[in-house]
């Protein structure tokens, strides 16, 4: 095996260096560019900035099936194919010395880049963001992702399918594996599933023709015949879904309209795009300040002050591969002089950078700011802020919410809670001059002043296991303070309930969910096809457990899930569509069945085909057919019926072959 | 050739086909995509969306090089290319036939979806947006370099020789592409990219004569050739210019300019690198108060808009419109905030029509349209506004028209047109958007320059203040307002007019006066000019303007001044400004560049006299590194003839192996020494022949 690596080694090295240096300049271009917009908070940095992980996803992937491909499709042709086999070893063993030599060259190709960019950014003076090493993570992930790429080409190699039949299926299911990637669904788990189940099925494609493989070589091949064909009805239905039908402004529920005077109003969506403003009477309301074309101009919307949900909502809004998760942003902008971030994990810590200079300027820790070269003494856990952030910033740690002043350098603690636990601060009415600040704990909002005595308390007027998200506003002179309640951390599309208090906490009014969806929800043809080409048995189970649950869909963003899934994931399917569904599902049973007696498929398969149609829909149905040797018919002499080359009876009049007519020309004798 | 037609097209349908739907469908999925939260449509509109570009830009290109490809790689191998050449045809018509069945395949694997597209969006009631047939242009110029790339495929595909040699074609192709990516107007984008595939086409017609060698190919071949490899070493340039951009700015740009802060007093902003570096008041000095001081004053500076930047007309100045890139459709329409009472509506501006449109989001259709004689119909032809009339929605659905004899107040949702009394005597040279914050929330106003004062409305169309100039407005002419927080005090700031040289304006002061309601002035300051600002390049464009060839650069100036003189505004207005303010960089770079173009001509030289060149040659390519620089090199690097050559065994200099006498010593070659292994028998004498026999 030996020879066979060095074989390999020496006949692709120059091609993964080739792949290799593209890889770097283009993971180098991408982190220049990313360079260029450090200071928007919205962007990521550094080893997980978009571009650079773009490149690094896509890269990884093309190397490796570049790499793959090289080392199996050139061999294939003439008698290339028979002299690799010639030699005395096995053919497993040829496909181990190539994976083996794949694999080192595939290393190198994708590994020199990343840690040369690894480099870049710790260079001083360079990268002005601080980098820690999870910060690899993503890329390692897309390592692994290049790996299943590499596999994938070995097996689309090997396997002597049609490109548009099985080949095609096994390449869309690594297309499918790189959207769920990108996506960011199981960033680590889904690549090596993937790789074990192509290395099997590449396994078994190295030594014999389908039906000839080992069972679980052909189970391999199968679950990537599946996965692909079911990838492409997915990345179907999420094209289907992805052509908007309806309007993209406005809101879908009636609503609470805030005055700036302090008077509450039902906004409500009709069904030209327009609103209608009532009071909570049903009078319709005048005021040309509230019902014209500036009404926002005069309304108060609520900050989220405590967000129980919060860690599905930073799911929702910033993808696990971003670095808000590890390192982010909070003070300054590419204008700034100085930048700060809050690195978190194990030893969190707020660090500042110049801007110009993109060194570090000094830390703030659990001590205080010190210079750059002091020595850290981590936060016990990680700091957390106000949503809207206002100069003093506030931050929690703990039971003690400090107030900093990252320019000053200064910080100070303002407000110890003892016992109780933090859920969120935030001031109040957030841009005022003087504001209050409103701590939601976990019997009610403590309110204080900005000096940090206490003031008064809210009591929760809801369960806020419930409803777990809790607004607040108030008017500028703060004689009226609106908490909110809903469970939905993006918007403020659902509110459940809200509670108006004067300026001493003592609750004035109270008023339930307006909730109604007041345009209705029009599905049109693409949606309709797009439902139809859903996986018939996980969708009613998922319907079924999705009526069930109490939790809010939301829950689905901490699953796990990509989030281009959730749809085909959230969404509980009316009756009417699972009538449409199920109706569906038993056409293409039906065909199954028809496909599978034409083909002259035993009992057995011919079940195995229903079951899998049954659950998968179009895409088993496609799938079955792609995975197995399809038998060769002709009409038969005798009965006329058609039956299988291979057989040497007619399964219809048992009739065997006929033997042919001589006409001369025949080379052997007749036995 | 009719056969060879019919031949390439039942070949090469399927994959066209294909291409077709793949093409087509991402194109429809590119139109029909929303950006959520764009309401202004700020990444463009249908058939100028950046997604359907992008899709355009590179399918055009991927379906172009596949069927280039798919023609004529499948048939190098073995022996289909003497299959396919061993017909009673010339090689060249056996070109032409695969390039007119390429051309109708390519209009249907690109053309079909442009078409399709096109009359999908021209379709009413297809999309929230009025449809302008010009908006057609950038995505035919996609199609049209797509094209470019189809033969400049067939071209890599039948030239011989090395992997960067057989590239050069679509690097070529990709210089046009982004040339025209980079063009304002259509028109050169297009003009670009016919002439390139003209050359391409001719270039390719050669190659099929001979892969190899460009020697053998005709005269018009060979010259065509040579231009796409100079091309396609400039793409190599784009290329490398791209990557360039890692290497960042030659030098940190710095800037200062003043602001006026919250309380109505200047402050002098100074900037390196677009970063706050300080804040400073009149006397140079940081400000006492800590919201003034660094970056917190960008949160205190009051926000001010320019109401015009000339008033009077007689130093007859024309300001020159900003125009558009014909990539955007900006150049085409543009949209205003759609507004939702008493029903979702949204008003287009038709930019050659110069009316608006309104359509209703939601239905997808036209509903009114907009003219200088008021509301119309839809699809009715209405008088467009004229072009000194300044046209802006001030807030909701509130369109503000001012002309030079009159001011309009338009509510779009009622159809109400209202035409204001002027405070002041006409005519109105420009309007002015300011506000004042007020709690959380802003209050809007518009100013109106006027002759001798500048007229400040709120958004009922009230007068609120009548603010007279105090200054000489003649040279002082540009105009800022903004409102302080107060609302009962009005900042007016005094820029030198646009139509004084911009020499002359960087070192003139500026006013800013602070004004009541009544027009008198509570505090006046006199803002000295700020220090020259310093700009810089990034390292690739400072490097790639030094590398290019003297023949582009005097070329260019040349053309600029051609097309001055035949009347181009564009390029009078270019070539002043190389000439005029940039003529100490202009002059600094030509000298640059000519230096490192004589190096290089030397370095060709003794390049190509090494390589045994015969004279003509090396004296035309040193011609050809003289003209065109760095590209001349690479062009001669990669496509310029390298005869075979040893070392001469009479004088032991380097010889041609294809000349029968050494080109230093004039020795023939020697005879070989017979070995006993030679199979031929050794010429000899006729006498000696004659007395064996």
């Amino acid at each position: 095996m030996k020879a066979m690596i060095w074989k390999e080694l020496r006949e692709n090295a120059r091609w993964a260096l080739l792949a290799g240096l593209g890889l770097l300049m283009a993971e180098l271009y991408a982190l220049s560019m990313e360079k260029a917009l450090v200071g928007n908070s919205f962007v990521a940095v550094s080893l997980c900035g978009e571009n650079f992980l773009m490149v690094s996803a896509f890269g990884c992937a093309a190397v490796g099936a570049v790499l793959g491909a090289l080392q199996i499709l050139p061999e294939l042709r003439r008698d290339q194919w028979a002299s690799l086999l010639h030699r005395p070893i096995a053919r497993e063993k040829i496909l181990a010395g190539k994976m083996v030599a794949g694999l080192l060259l595939y290393a190198a190709a994708t590994g020199i880049p990343l840690l040369a960019s690894i480099v870049y950014l710790i260079w001083p003076g360079v990268y002005p963001a601080p980098f820690i090493p999870s910060m690899a993570l993503p890329a390692l992930s897309d390592g692994l992702l290049g790996l299943a790429f590499y596999v994938c080409a070995l097996l689309v190699g090997l396997h002597p399918g049609r490109w548009l039949g099985t080949r095609g299926a096994i390449v869309l299911a690594a297309i499918g594996l790189l959207m769920a990637h990108l996506e960011d669904g199981w960033p680590f788990l889904l690549p090596i599933i993937a790789v074990i189940v192509f290395c099997v099925a590449a396994w078994g494609a190295m030594r014999n023709p389908v039906a000839q493989r080992p069972w679980f070589s052909r189970l391999a091949f199968g679950a990537a015949i599946l996965a692909g064909v079911q990838a492409g009805v997915v990345l179907l239905g999420i094209a289907l879904r992805a052509v908007p039908e309806e309007a993209l402004f406005g809101f879908y529920y009636t609503n609470f309209y805030i005055a700036i005077d302090g008077a509450v109003f039902l906004q409500k969506q009709d069904g030209k795009g327009g609103f209608e403003l009532t009071d909570m009477q049903g009078k319709a309301v005048t005021d040309e300040r509230y019902v014209g074309n500036t009404a926002d101009r005069y309304s108060l919307y609520p900050s989220l002050l405590a967000d129980r949900t919060i860690a599905q909502g930073r799911r929702f809004l910033r993808n696990e591969r971003s670095s808000q998760y590890r390192v982010e942003m909070i003070q300054g902008s590419y204008e700034t002089p100085e930048l700060w971030y809050r690195v978190e994990g194990q030893e969190p810590y707020f660090v500042g950078y110049d801007t110009l200079s993109r060194r570090p300027v000094g830390f703030l820790d659990r001590e205080g700011f010190k210079s750059p070269d002091a020595v850290r003494q981590p936060f016990a856990s990680v700091p957390q802020g106000e949503m809207l952030q206002m100069t003093p910033q506030l931050y929690w740690i703990g039971p003690q919410i400090l107030s900093i002043d990252f320019l000053d350098r200064h910080v100070s603690p303002l407000i110890d809670v003892g016992t109780e636990r933090i859920y969120g601060a935030q001031k109040v009415p957030n841009q005022s001059e003087h504001p209050l600040i409103a701590v939601a704990l976990g019997a009610g909002i403590q309110i204080y002043d900005m000096k940090g005595a206490p003031l008064f308390r809210i009591p929760y007027a809801y369960p806020v296991d419930r409803w777990p998200n809790v607004g607040i506003t108030a008017t500028d002179d703060l004689s009226r303070i609106f908490v909110e309640y809903n469970n939905y951390a993006m918007s403020r599309d659902v509110v459940v309930h809200l509670d108006v208090l004067d300026g001493q906490g003592k609750r004035v009014a109270s008023y339930p969910s307006p909730r109604e969806r007041n345009v209705p929800a029009h599905k049109s043809w693409n949606q309709w096809t797009a439902d139809l080409l859903k996986a018939p048995a996980p969708s009613v189970l998922l319907s079924i457990w999705n009526t069930h649950r109490q939790v809010s869909v939301e829950a689905d963003y901490a699953s796990g899930i990509p989030p281009a899934l959730i749809p085909e994931f959230e969404r509980m399917l009316e009756p009417g569509e699972l009538a449409a569904l199920g109706g569906w599902t038993l056409v293409l049973c039906a065909i199954s069945v028809a496909w599978a007696r034409k083909a002259g498929l035993s009992t057995a398969r011919t079940l195995g085909w229903v079951g899998l149609t049954a659950i998968f829909g179009v895409g088993g149905l496609l799938a079955y057919r792609l995975s197995i040797d399809w038998p060769v018919r002709v009409r038969c002499p005798h009965c006329a019926h058609r039956r299988p080359v291979m057989e040497g009876a007619c399964p219809n009049c048992l009739a065997p072959w006929d033997v042919p007519v001589a006409n001369g020309t025949e080379i052997f004798e007749p036995a | 050739m009719k056969t060879l037609i019919w031949k390439e097209l039942r070949e090469n349908i399927v994959w066209a086909v294909l291409l077709m739907l793949a093409l087509g469908g991402a194109e429809v999925f590119a139109l029909h995509q929303q950006n959520q939260g764009d309401p202004q449509y700020i990444f463009g509109m249908t058939l100028c969306k950046t997604t359907f570009l992008t899709t355009t830009l590179f399918g055009c290109a991927a379906a172009g090089i596949l069927l280039g490809f798919l023609q004529v790689l499948p048939e190098l191998k073995r022996d289909r290319w003497a299959a396919l050449l061993h017909r009673p045809v010339d090689r060249g018509q056996v070109f032409w036939g695969k390039a007119l069945a390429g051309t109708v395949l390519y209009l249907i694997a690109a053309g079909v979806p442009l078409a399709f597209s096109i009359w999908h969006v021209a379709r009413p009631g297809n999309f929230p947006t009025p449809f302008v047939p010009e908006m057609v242009k950038p995505g035919v110029a996609d199609f049209i370099g797509g094209f470019g790339y189809y033969f400049a495929a067939l071209l890599a595909a039948l030239q011989g020789g090395a992997v960067l040699l057989r590239a050069l074609p679509l690097l070529a192709a990709l210089h046009v592409s982004f040339f025209a990516v980079d063009q304002d107007l259509f028109r050169v984008a297009v003009e670009a990219a016919v002439a390139m595939i003209v050359v391409l086409c001719l270039a390719g017609w050669g190659a099929i004569y001979s892969g190899e060698t460009v020697r053998r190919r005709p005269w018009l071949a060979r010259l065509a050739f040579l231009i796409v490899a100079f091309y396609g070493a400039c793409g190599i340039g784009d290329l490398a210019k791209q990557l360039g951009r890692m290497a960042g700015l030659v030098a940190h740009p710095t800037y200062s300019y003043w602001q006026v802060l919250d309380d109505g007093s200047p402050a002098r902003f100074n900037t390196v690198n677009n970063v706050l570096v300080s804040v400073t008041d009149m006397k140079g000095k940081p400000f006492a108060d800590a919201k003034y001081q660094g970056d917190r004053a960008r949160n205190h500076a009051l926000g001010m808009n320019t109401a015009t930047s000339h008033i009077g007309n007689s130093h007859r100045f024309v300001r020159e419109p900003y125009n558009p890139e014909y990539r955007e459709s900006r150049a085409y329409l543009y949209a205003n905030e759609p507004y939702s009472h008493p029903r979702l509506e949204q008003w287009f501006h038709l930019e050659r029509d110069a009316h608006y449109v309104g359509m209703l989001p939601l239905e997808k259709t036209e509903f009114a349209v907009l003219g200088a004689d008021g509301f119309a119909a839809p699809g009715t032809k209405v008088r467009p506004f004229p072009d000194d009339v300044s046209l802006d929605q001030a807030s909701g659905d509130l369109l503000v028209i001012a002309a030079p004899d009159s001011l309009k107040f338009v509510s779009l949702s009622k159809r109400e047109i209202t035409e204001l009394p002027l405070p002041a005597p006409p005519p109105i040279y420009g309007v002015a958007h300011a506000w004042a914050r007020i709690g959380n929330r802003s209050e809007d106003y518009k100013g109106v320059a006027f002759g001798t004062a500048l007229a400040v409305y709120d958004l009922k169309g009230q007068v609120v203040a009548l603010l007279p100039y105090r200054h000489d407005v003649d040279r002082w002419g540009r105009i800022w307002l903004g409102v302080l927080n107060s609302r009962d005090r009005f900042v007016v700031r005094y820029d030198p007019s646009d139509w004084i040289d911009r020499k002359t304006r960087v070192s003139m002061p500026s006013f800013v006066d602070v004004m009541d309601v009544k027009g008198n002035v509570l505090t006046a300051y006199t803002v000295p000019p700020g220090p020259p600002s310093v700009s810089s390049q990034r390292w690739s464009s400072f490097l790639a303007a030094r590398v290019q060839g003297p023949a582009f650069f005097f070329g260019e100036m040349l053309y600029r001044r051609v097309g001055a003189a035949l009347g181009s505004t564009r390029l009078r207005n270019l070539l002043a400004e190389q000439l005029g303010p940039n003529l100490a960089d202009t002059r600094k770079v030509g000298s640059v560049l000519v230096s490192v173009a004589l190096l290089l001509a030397v370095v060709v030289y003794f390049w190509a006299r090494r390589a045994q060149l015969p004279a003509r040659q090396v004296w035309g390519w040193t011609a050809v590194a003289l003209g065109f620089g760095l590209a001349g090199l690479i062009v001669f690097w990669l496509a310029g003839a390298r005869p075979r050559t040893v070392r001469c065994p009479a004088c032991g200099q380097r010889r041609r192996i294809d000349e029968e006498v050494c080109g230093c010593c004039g020795a023939s070659w020697p005879a070989n020494p017979s070995d006993e292994t030679a199979i031929i028998d050794p010429l000899t004498e006729p006498a000696a022949l004659a007395a064996a026999s």
